[in-house]
């Protein structure tokens, strides 16, 4: 898995980290998501835009890894904002009553003028 | 009837999944059905590499997959006799989704430990009309 990382401003012009998934987001490739959400969190980032448009696949451990940023998000009073999910990984989130706990954009603009 | 064994590493778990989801349309499944018994697979291989080996690349899991006129048998398996493991729902999230995955994708799941190490049996009933050969 390859992750881009680019620094924007949301609607109201707060930072905001977007990372750009490409690839599978499974047991293995998810520990690299999980160590880089680590780090972010702990430099004080606490919004988040996490485009999956590249990611045809995630397993139970991924949504781990998003879990665990959305949790670190929400403790510093920030969010979470999943865009580009394809259908086959929004059955996931379905799957495991997930789909209630995120928020879901078409696109990047979307999510940073969601307010 | 088709076997492929990996060496117990989680960076496998794609080769499972490609491999799997190419014997599959061998047989003319259809993506959905696909995409469920190769999603739920990976579940119960990733459960196997982390639970039983705990990542150590010694081991090894096998996917054995059977189809007959309105079934697919998907069975998982580690060469760890005496070694039991299984695949259950607990505090852990993660283990959680997985096992919620896995059961709602599939029509059937159980475990069983015999003399050669621990096996997860997951089948899945399918309709002719699925399979386009």
């Amino acid at each position: 898995m390859t992750i881009e990382v680019h620094t924007l401003k949301d609607g109201n012009g707060n930072e905001v980290i977007l990372f750009k998934l490409f690839g599978d987001l499974d047991a293995f490739s998810s520990k690299d998501f999980k160590n880089m959400v680590i780090d972010f969190a702990e430099k004080g980032h606490n919004r988040y835009i996490v485009d999956l448009s590249g990611t045809p696949f995630i397993d139970s451990s991924g949504l781990v890894a998003l879990i665990s940023l959305l949790k670190r998000a929400r403790m510093m009073d920030g969010y979470v904002r999943l865009v580009g999910i394809q259908q086959s990984v929004k059955e996931i989130f379905e799957i495991t009553g997930l789909d209630k706990v995120f928020e879901f954009y078409d696109t990047v603009e979307e999510a940073l003028q969601a307010g | 009837m088709s076997i492929f064994v990996v060496q117990s590493k989680l960076e496998n778990l794609k080769a499972v999944r490609d491999w799997l989801g190419k014997v599959l349309s061998g047989y003319g499944f259809d993506e959905k059905t696909r995409f469920a018994i190769v999603t739920a697979t990976n579940e119960v291989v990733t459960n196997v590499i982390v639970h039983t080996y705990k990542e150590a690349s010694f081991g090894k899991v096998g996917i054995e997959v059977g189809v007959s006129e309105n079934l697919v048998e998907v069975r998982v398996f580690d060469f760890r006799p005496g070694y039991q493991i299984s695949l259950k729902s607990s505090s852990d999230p993660e283990s959680g989704f997985g096992l919620r995955i896995v059961r709602n994708l599939m029509d059937e799941f159980f475990h069983f430990h015999d003399e050669r190490g621990n096996n997860f049996v997951l089948r899945k009933h399918v309709s002719t009309r699925v399979r386009s050969k």
